[in-house]
């Protein structure tokens, strides 16, 4: 379970460029729940992801990850704990390394053993059975370059290493933005069956409102560093695209709502 | 597939050329359906071009006769070669085939314009009139008394605008008071919910809808007018003030109701989105704080969506329907309370409609999408101006006031 209380985070303070990132956040994520993050751009969807992750230290508030006060974690120490796949399917994965090579350094992280000893028999086996899962033919190219791989490949393979040894949450920053329409589906596809099939606790910010009614049983909407609505349990059911839309067409509307607009209603409205 | 077209008299005559096939159905039934869109009902294609006919494209052409047929339009084909000619022949199309000359069929449309009216203006009831009455229990942004809700039962020939809630138990009557539209008996609404979508409730058999009302202005009685109007070479949408200043000149009449159903062009409005039984004794509704209460469409909203409104306008307005009524536009003389229910759009059919039967496939196809009381935007610089429509149809009857209820 996550337990959010109170983040803030203010991007360079008292400047002309000051960034009011995150706002009193308070999220509680159960264990074993699927949420999505959407919001408009700057609403402080990453930001959220990327304070639970350790990219930075809040200004306040605390985040509790299994038990565990991580708040004050440096990155690598929550690594153990938490799975991230990025928008940029390059990033999760080492290029000149092979898929083997790629998916034992996952199946290995936090131990300190040489990799040259770990690509043994045994762990092949384990990761061609775990690859076939993918239904992409990858099971028989482990000894490629993980760097000749197409976009969608790289990007099914790092959700596989994100979550194969079932982190405590596992954080998705808009993994599918970057790939072709076909294989941005297959990865979401992917993505439903590892979390569904590991019973997993994930977050993910996307953009796609298809997605995010399809995949998650949660969605939690943000704006200007702010939860603006919370869909989950039979709210979340029977919510679709367009209520999603509607709801972000209010939340414009209500702050273009000013003291002129208060006026010519008062005037006008009977 | 190219199409090239040209209007004679009433007749839309498509010109087609290439294969109508699979890989060019989509383009063509879509080039079809903006021109039903654009208001062409009578279509003829000449497909002396046309080299080629599948299955794929009979099935296009039988979505376009399908729409028109719901429209009471016309379609027909004509110089088409051999092999197009038996294709539809041996598929049991063969009946849309034209055999005329293109020439012979090109006729002059006359309008059905009921003796001395103007073009696209129908009289559907001589001397039918409505009588107006007032329902006022509450002004913004008083406290509302929930106790004041008055029930009423909307027979066929009401009309009305106002705020209420449906019938329900007492303690949800406090809380679901918000905009509501009757028009011909059936009722629009919409919950005071931010997230909530309209509803409506349509007389069946023996049900007869009922409403809660605090504030309404109801006219009951027989249509006696439609007006139908489109974009034409200086008019390229109509604002509601345009509309009521048109069933002024055809009604004679100081005091209008009006029914408009029609394609949007922007709408600007506001709706209740808390309950005023909520207003309480020590709260005052002051500057910024009415967002609580009130949301506003901010823009020009629901472009091209189709609008079902009710309103009532008055040149003069004297007691007791002036408090319910506001300046229609900033330079006219009309005042109005105008409520608008947003449908996805549907193409209605050209000359004389039928109130009754629009209101029917318009409630029983897609929920409508939002319901709103229709604002004059006036501000300075940032105003909106008026909800705009660009083709429709206006029903509209004189009215006369009745005592306050």
């Amino acid at each position: 379970m996550l337990e959010i209380k109170g983040l803030i985070k203010t991007f360079f303070p008292h400047t002309i460029n000051e960034v009011k990132a995150l706002r009193d956040i308070d999220l509680t994520i159960q264990e074993g729940s699927f949420t999505a993050i959407i919001g408009t751009n700057g609403s402080g969807k990453s930001t959220l992801l990327n304070a639970i992750a350790g990219t930075f230290i809040p200004d306040s508030g605390s985040i509790l990850l299994a038990g565990q006060p991580i708040t004050f974690w440096p990155e690598f120490q929550r690594a153990k704990l938490i799975g991230r796949v990025f928008q940029n399917p390059f990033a999760g994965t080492a290029a000149e390394m092979t898929i083997a090579e790629n998916i034992v350094m996952a199946m290995r992280r936090g131990l300190s053993h040489p990799l040259s000893k770990a690509v043994t028999s045994k762990a092949r086996a384990e990761i061609k059975e775990r690859v076939s899962v993918l239904k992409m033919g990858l099971e028989d190219r482990l000894d490629n370059p993980i760097g000749t791989l197409s976009g969608g490949q790289r990007q099914a393979l790092t959700l596989l290493m994100a979550t194969w040894l079932k982190p405590k949450i596992l954080l998705l920053d808009e993994h599918t933005a970057a790939l072709d329409p076909k294989s941005a589906a297959k990865v979401a596809e992917l993505t439903k069956y590892i979390v569904d099939k590991e019973k997993l606790t994930a977050m993910m910010v996307t953009h796609s409102m298809q997605q995010a009614v399809d995949l998650p049983d949660r969605i939690v909407m943000m704006h200007k560093g702010k939860i603006v609505a919370d869909y989950q349990k039979e709210h979340k059911q029977r919510v679709r695209i367009p209520d999603l839309l509607a709801t972000f067409d209010r939340v414009q509307k209500k702050e273009l709502f000013d003291e002129s607009v208060a006026t010519l209603l008062r005037e006008q409205y009977v | 597939m190219e199409l090239v077209t040209e209007k004679k008299g009433a007749i839309f005559i498509v010109r087609a050329k290439g294969r109508l096939d699979a890989s060019w159905t989509d383009f063509f039934t879509e080039a079809f359906l903006e021109f039903i869109r654009q208001g062409e009902h009578d279509l003829l294609i000449d497909a002396e071009g046309i080299s080629f006919l599948s299955s794929a494209g009979i099935r296009s052409l039988v979505r376009i006769h399908k729409d028109l047929t719901k429209l009471k339009g016309r379609f027909r084909i004509v110089n088409a070669n051999e092999f197009v000619v038996n294709t539809l022949q041996m598929t049991g199309f063969g009946v849309w085939i034209e055999k005329k000359a293109e020439a012979d069929l090109v006729a002059i449309h006359v309008a059905d314009a009921g003796g001395d009216l103007p073009a696209d203006c129908f009289l559907i009831e001589k001397n039918a009139e409505m009588k107006l009455s007032i329902v006022n229990h509450w002004a913004p942004w008083e406290k509302a008394d929930g106790e004041k809700l008055k029930t009423i039962d909307y027979q066929s020939v009401t009309f009305s605008v106002g705020v209420g809630c449906p019938q329900g138990s007492d303690s949800e009557n406090q809380t679901m008071v918000g905009d509501f539209m009757v028009v011909a008996g059936n009722i629009l609404f919409q919950s005071p919910e931010e997230e909530s979508r309209p509803d409506f409730l349509q007389p069946l058999e023996n049900f007869v809808p009922k409403f809660r009302v605090l504030q309404a202005v109801e006219a009951k009685g027989n249509i006696s007018h439609l007006i139908r109007f489109k974009p034409n070479a200086e008019t390229q949408n109509f604002s509601v003030s345009a509309l009521i200043e048109k069933c002024h000149n055809l009604l004679q009449s100081d005091n209008i109701l009006f029914v408009i159903l029609a394609e949007s062009d922007g709408m600007v409005g506001a709706q209740l989105i808390q309950s005023p039984t909520f207003i309480s004794d020590s709260m005052s509704v002051e500057g910024i704080g009415l967002r609580e209460w009130l949301s506003f469409t901010g823009e020009r909203a629901f472009v091209g969506d189709q609008v079902l409104a009710v309103g009532v306008a008055s040149l003069k307005p004297n007691q007791p329907l002036e408090p319910l009524l506001r300046q229609t536009s900033k330079d006219e003389a009309w005042f109005s309370h105008i409520h608008a229910a947003v449908f996805p759009y549907q193409p209605i059919q050209n000359g004389l409609l039928d109130l009754q039967t629009q209101l029917s496939r318009f409630l029983n196809g897609p929920p409508p999408k939002a319901l709103m009381h229709l604002i004059n935007d006036q501000r300075p610089e940032a105003g909106l101006g008026q909800t705009r429509f660009s083709r429709g149809a206006v029903w509209c009857s004189a009215i006369k006031m009745e005592e306050t209820l």
